[in-house]
């Protein structure tokens, strides 16, 4: 079998080891192939080469379910796709996707920033309480469920059911949206700079404000996304009690 | 036309005889206001239930009766083992069961978690995240965990609205518990209302002041088994294969449930039963949905059975729990251990006032108002609270071995279906327990069990 860990970049004498390579500081970057590792293969690599202060990449990723889950730091870069549940729990790792990428993508981070350069699956962010996801493509329904505070970001059009039951953050859709957005949302915000099928329960558009404009100009100059922020639609809770109130 | 003199008298007791005589106030309540009935504790009536169980003692047939106070029985119970690097290892088969931060108080919470360190038992952090303290240079302290130790466990939830669940909140427990239902409200979530919601509370699941806390009705995140594996291998991939994982269950379609958690690769399910308590759940949910707890132990024991893993997995169930004798016939029907809540509610120092989802419990149990927070413990605090829960735990303990001698067992391990009897045809149908007088089933299908 192929060894998983590719050394790239000028080799230095000041070795150290990592899950039994010998890893240079100086490459400051590891690679692991994940074509034939198991979830728990992959992410002790990527743990252990994070905790030893090198960059990661990781290729051949699409069947694994959960990768660089949990992480507290840390750069990875993901070549190709990756399954579902990438990023999960992230508490401060950055990751960057260069293709696609499954269903549930930073499910219920908490810091950090996830860049995908291709499409999401279904669920992005949900649960977020903090941190960053940028989906470049498309994103497909349920964007954003039960966010509380994280930001999210898909440059492309998103599907149905996007910010149902959130509690805080904000949701950006550059294009298009489906059917029943912010249904149920108790707080946070959601922008729209296509078109919308339909508002859900609880929702309703309001006028963008200053801060509004300010907010998202940052963030698409941050994150290299072309659109203009006037144009957007904001949708916000009517009650902040729709439930029992 | 005048009414004949015992017209009125008819009338009235008719109508006294009426199902609706119980529920007009019910009725009333709606008819005014247009809502429904959001309430705390658990069911209220009669179902089949352990007083429908009696225990089967040992004279001379063998086993003989153990002398309790002289020969050791053995109440320790392992959650994990063999599976996990760090088990559970609990000196009794009695766990507090999950009660979240926010429903309950920061008193009452670190009483438990206290009180399970004096017991060596496992405490649940409930689905609203861990009691934490933020110090004054910001850093956090995973403060119910830290109560615990060290001869205690914590047990933290992963529910459906994932509050306060991050990857410290994972490192800093000993147990991670799935949660998919409770015995109160199955089917249905979980719900605080925002009267509860203070700025402790806020800050403990991220959430601004004031708002209503739902958790959904399903795991938005797991849609099918192959989800639910998945979710439960990063779980474990999170806390590096230490801590047991396990699924819970309200009382549903149980043994389907339980067969399909079998497939995941889990250490424990716990399965909660109909007399389940609650801080808020609808009325109309409380009274109507779910099934007793005595039925579902023996199903989900079988589904364990059935499913090739019941010598690793641990059955853990609640619902109604009150003393030593529940827990023995618990252990029976099928359960390795027990978790209580309403009664360890009752040992801190509730009243059944009733409040509960209001926050104005005035023992300072289900509030988040300073003042009532106050009186939690008599007065006295988290210290008292914990030597009542942990006496009432003790208690209970030796209740359980007690019986477990007098039935002739040296172990809590070796209590099994023919130490029970039915003395009702109902219990004995629901539970696969024979009936009190005999020595086979009344009808055949009644074995399922």
């Amino acid at each position: 079998m192929q060894n998983p860990y590719i050394c790239c970049g000028k080799y230095s004498e000041s070795k150290i080891v990592v899950m039994g390579v010998a890893m240079c500081k100086e490459q400051s970057k590891v690679e692991v192939d994940a074509a034939n590792l198991s979830l728990r293969d992959v992410n002790a690599r990527i743990r252990e080469a994070v905790a030893n202060g090198f960059r990661v990449h990781v290729k051949n990723a699409r069947h694994i379910h959960g990768l660089a889950a949990g992480l507290r730091s840390g750069d990875i870069v993901v070549e190709g796709g990756a399954g579902d549940y990438l990023a999960m729990l992230n508490g401060g790792a950055r990751v960057i996707v260069e293709g696609d990428v499954g269903d549930y993508v930073a499910d219920g981070s908490w810091s950090g920033e996830v860049i995908v350069k291709g499409s999401a699956g279904y669920g992005a962010s949900m649960y977020a309480y903090g941190g960053v996801l940028v989906v470049h493509g498309d994103a497909g329904d349920a964007v954003g469920q039960i966010l509380k505070g994280a930001t999210v970001i898909v440059n492309g059009n998103a599907g149905s059911s996007i910010g149902l039951y959130m509690v805080g953050g904000d949701i950006i859709v550059v294009g298009n949206a489906g059917r029943l957005v912010g249904d149920w949302m108790i707080r946070g915000c959601i922008y729209v700079g296509g078109m919308y099928e339909s508002l859900g329960n609880n929702a309703k558009e309001v006028e963008l404000t200053g801060e509004d404009v300010d907010k998202l100009s940052k963030l698409f100059d941050r994150y290299g996304v072309k659109a203009d922020p006037l144009k957007f639609k904001k949708i916000v809770p009517v009650s902040l009690r729709p439930f029992y109130g | 036309m005048s009414l004949h003199p015992l017209y009125a008298k008819i009338s009235s007791k008719r109508y006294g005889e009426t199902p609706y005589k119980d529920v007009w106030e019910e009725i009333r309540y709606r008819a005014e206001t247009g809502k429904y009935i959001i309430r705390g504790f658990g069911y209220s009536g009669r179902l089949p239930h352990f007083d429908d169980l009696l225990l089967v003692p040992a004279q001379l047939a063998e086993p003989v009766p153990v002398d309790t106070y002289r020969e050791k029985v053995d109440t320790t119970v392992v959650i994990g083992g063999g599976m996990v690097k760090k088990p559970l290892k609990l000196n009794t088969p009695v766990l507090i069961a999950a009660m979240s931060y926010g429903a309950t108080s920061r008193e009452f919470k670190l009483a438990c978690a206290k009180a399970a360190n004096m017991t060596g038992t496992s405490t649940n952090t409930g689905e609203g995240g861990m009691v934490l303290t933020v110090k004054d240079d910001g850093e956090i302290e995973y403060t119910e965990y830290q109560y615990t130790k060290p001869n205690g466990y914590l047990m933290v939830q992963f529910a459906s609205g994932r509050w306060g669940v991050s990857v410290d909140y994972l490192l800093n427990s000993d147990a991670i518990e799935v949660k998919y239902g409770q015995g109160a409200k199955p089917g249905m979530g979980g719900h605080l209302l925002g009267e509860k919601v203070t700025e402790d509370i806020a800050r403990t699941r991220g959430i601004p002041v004031g708002t209503d806390c739902l958790s959904p009705a399903r795991h938005m995140d797991i849609r099918s088994l192959e989800d639910l594996k998945n979710v439960i291998k990063i779980i474990r991939d999170i806390v590096g294969y230490e801590k047991p994982v396990g699924i819970k269950f309200g009382p549903g379609r149980v043994y389907k449930d339980v067969c399909m958690a079998a497939q995941c690769d889990i250490d424990f399910v716990a399965v909660d039963g109909k007399y389940g308590g609650t801080g808020a759940s609808p009325d109309h949910s409380i009274q109507n949905v779910g099934l007793p707890t005595i039925a579902i132990i023996p199903a989900a024991d079988r589904a364990l059975r059935d499913s090739g893993v019941r010598d690793r997995v641990t059955l853990i169930a609640l619902g109604g729990f009150r003393h030593g004798g529940d827990v023995a016939k618990a252990l029976a029907l099928g359960a390795d251990a027990v978790a209580f809540s309403s009664a360890i509610e009752i040992a801190a120092g509730c009243t059944l006032c009733g409040l509960c989802s209001l926050g104005r419990c005035a023992v300072g149990i289900c509030t988040q108002d300073p003042n009532l927070r106050k009186n939690f413990g008599g007065g006295k605090g988290i210290d008292q609270g914990a030597v009542w829960i942990s006496n009432y735990i003790n208690a209970v303990t030796k209740e359980v071995a007690q019986i477990a001698a007098s039935i002739g067992h040296k172990s809590i391990k070796e209590f099994n279906k023919e130490d029970l009897r039915a003395i009702t045809i109902e219990a004995a149908a629901i539970s696969g327990v024979k009936l009190a007088g005999l020595e086979d089933y009344v009808l055949p299908q009644w074995k399922w069990f």
